[in-house]
């Protein structure tokens, strides 16, 4: 039988490994918290059903079907949402989550200011951020590259082009083409982004988001001035 | 002899075939007529409603002549085609009719004063357009037909207006464009001229804001004035003329989308 002050010692200790560990280290796996329509996970060769409460691992891609969406939580202050027919890779968790967006689109929300960083990369562009709402999807390809869309709900999102060097900061508000993934232009409103749906509660209001992004793009045959 | 005979005849010819023209209108040195405009042309899903305001201020006349104001919607069918339905009310519109006897200086034929006649006419548009295959994909071509109604006098015409836009294009939105068109208005069931006014347009248009535009345009108007009912009721004969005039128009056009 062990000693009262033996067991006193093991949970002082258990104590202050809880402490000591980095908040992101305890939050490093992260989940799928909502599910709806077709989310494959890929895991190496392994395809599996991304169902509610499936554990994402680091190098994990989430896939969704045409009717697909999935919410994840990425770690306890970061969640994100995919919209249809999107991949996105857990490239790292824990105190410097990244994730990277190979097609379709994707709501990030950050609560609270993160000690670490957060980021959404696509092979061109990188969105890093602190503390903030914003959403990431591919446009049309019209020239070599898909064109990147970026717009922000709340706080502000760093924009980088590795390739170019260029950056920008996109405040709260506003959005910005990244053309063929390589040129960013000017943040500014746009209207289409009002249409956006943000929730990532699916007990308070439906997740799904609509967003028609042919929107983004102005249609010529729809210019009538007389 | 000969010669007495000939001046004889020649003044006979001069001032017979003047007399006999007095009914007939005589086309001005060509006048230069300025249009403001103001259009406001909302989204709403498939539908734009549809506000304008335009005025007419013709040189050497002071003040405005022809005004409207036309209210209405387009509607977005498919793609590659919108109609519309539209009310106007106009006023100074002139007709064929409108060139009657003066009955102060007899014979003397004028355009009677329409200056506070006011019309109302219903518009019914479909406009086919596309895109043309060109390198850019930036041009799109574009027939505008629209039928009017004229409450006022019953009349019925048909505007065909084929026309070429090319957009300028900066980060995937246009910034500017230029327009080159051709106006034919068809008369349905009035006068004797089947084409009884054509224009070739050129028009730009500048992208202030995604929403506020601005627009100037010239324009070589070719009017066709036939024989007015009094004319016909004097017995005097029937006349075609042309009157030709150019037009500028500038305008300010508000998009607002909901």
């Amino acid at each position: 039988m062990r000693s009262r002050n033996w067991i006193l010692i093991e949970s002082a200790a258990l104590l202050l490994s809880f402490l000591l560990v980095p908040a992101g280290f305890l939050a490093a796996q992260a989940e799928i918290t909502y599910s709806e329509g077709i989310v494959r996970v890929e895991r190496g060769t392994q395809s599996i059903d991304g169902v509610i409460g499936t554990p994402l691992e680091i190098g994990d891609t989430v896939v969704t079907g045409s009717d697909g969406i999935a919410i994840i939580a990425l770690t306890s202050q970061t969640t994100i949402k995919t919209r249809s027919d999107t991949r996105v890779k857990i490239d790292s968790l824990g105190e410097h989550a990244k994730v990277g967006l190979s097609s379709g689109g994707l709501f990030s929300r950050i609560i609270g200011h993160l000690s670490g960083s957060y980021e959404v990369a696509t092979p061109t562009t990188t969105a890093g951020v602190r503390g903030t709402e914003f959403f990431m999807a591919y446009g049309r390809t019209i020239d070599q590259n898909p064109d990147v869309w970026l717009c922000v709900n709340s706080g502000t999102v760093a924009v980088s082009v590795p390739k170019t060097g260029d950056n920008v900061d996109v405040p709260a508000g506003k959005g910005i083409d990244i053309l063929s993934g390589l040129k960013l232009t000017e943040p500014r409103p746009y209207k289409w982004t009002k249409q956006l749906n943000w929730n990532m509660d699916p007990n308070a209001a439906p997740v799904r988001d609509h967003t028609n992004l042919d929107q983004a793009y102005s249609d010529l045959l729809n210019q009538d001035y007389d | 002899m000969k010669i007495r005979l000939g001046a004889v005849l020649l003044m006979l010819a001069v001032f017979g075939g003047t007399a006999a023209a007095d009914h007939v209108p005589v086309a001005p040195p060509l006048p230069l007529e300025y249009e403001p405009v103001g259009r406001v042309i909302a989204s709403v899903g498939a539908f734009n409603p549809y506000l304008e305001v335009l005025g007419r201020w013709n040189d050497p006349s002071p003040g405005f002549g022809y005004r409207s104001v036309t209210v209405g919607s387009y509607f977005r069918v498919i793609r590659n085609l919108k109609v519309g339905a539209f009310y106007r009310l106009q006023a100074d519109a002139r007709h064929n009719d409108d060139w009657v006897a003066s009955g102060l200086v007899s014979p003397g034929w004028i355009w009677q004063d329409t200056s506070n006649r006011y019309e109302n006419l219903l518009v019914l548009d479909a406009s086919p357009r596309f895109l043309l295959p060109i390198p850019g994909k930036s041009t799109v071509f574009m027939l505008k037909s629209r039928w009017t109604y004229n409450f006022f006098n019953g009349q019925q015409s048909l505007l065909l207006r084929p026309g070429l836009t090319y957009f300028f294009i900066r980060d995937r939105q246009p910034i500017a464009e230029i327009r080159l068109q051709y106006a034919a208005y068809l008369a349905l069931n009035f006068g004797e001229a089947l084409l009884y006014r054509q224009a070739p347009y050129l028009e730009g248009l500048y992208h202030l804001t995604p929403d506020l535009l601005v627009s100037f345009s010239a324009s070589y108007q070719n009017r066709v004035w036939t024989t007015s009912s009094g004319v016909v009721a004097a017995g005097d004969s029937h006349y075609s003329v042309n009157f030709p005039s150019l037009r500028f128009q500038a305008g300010i056009i508000y998009r607002p989308g909901f």
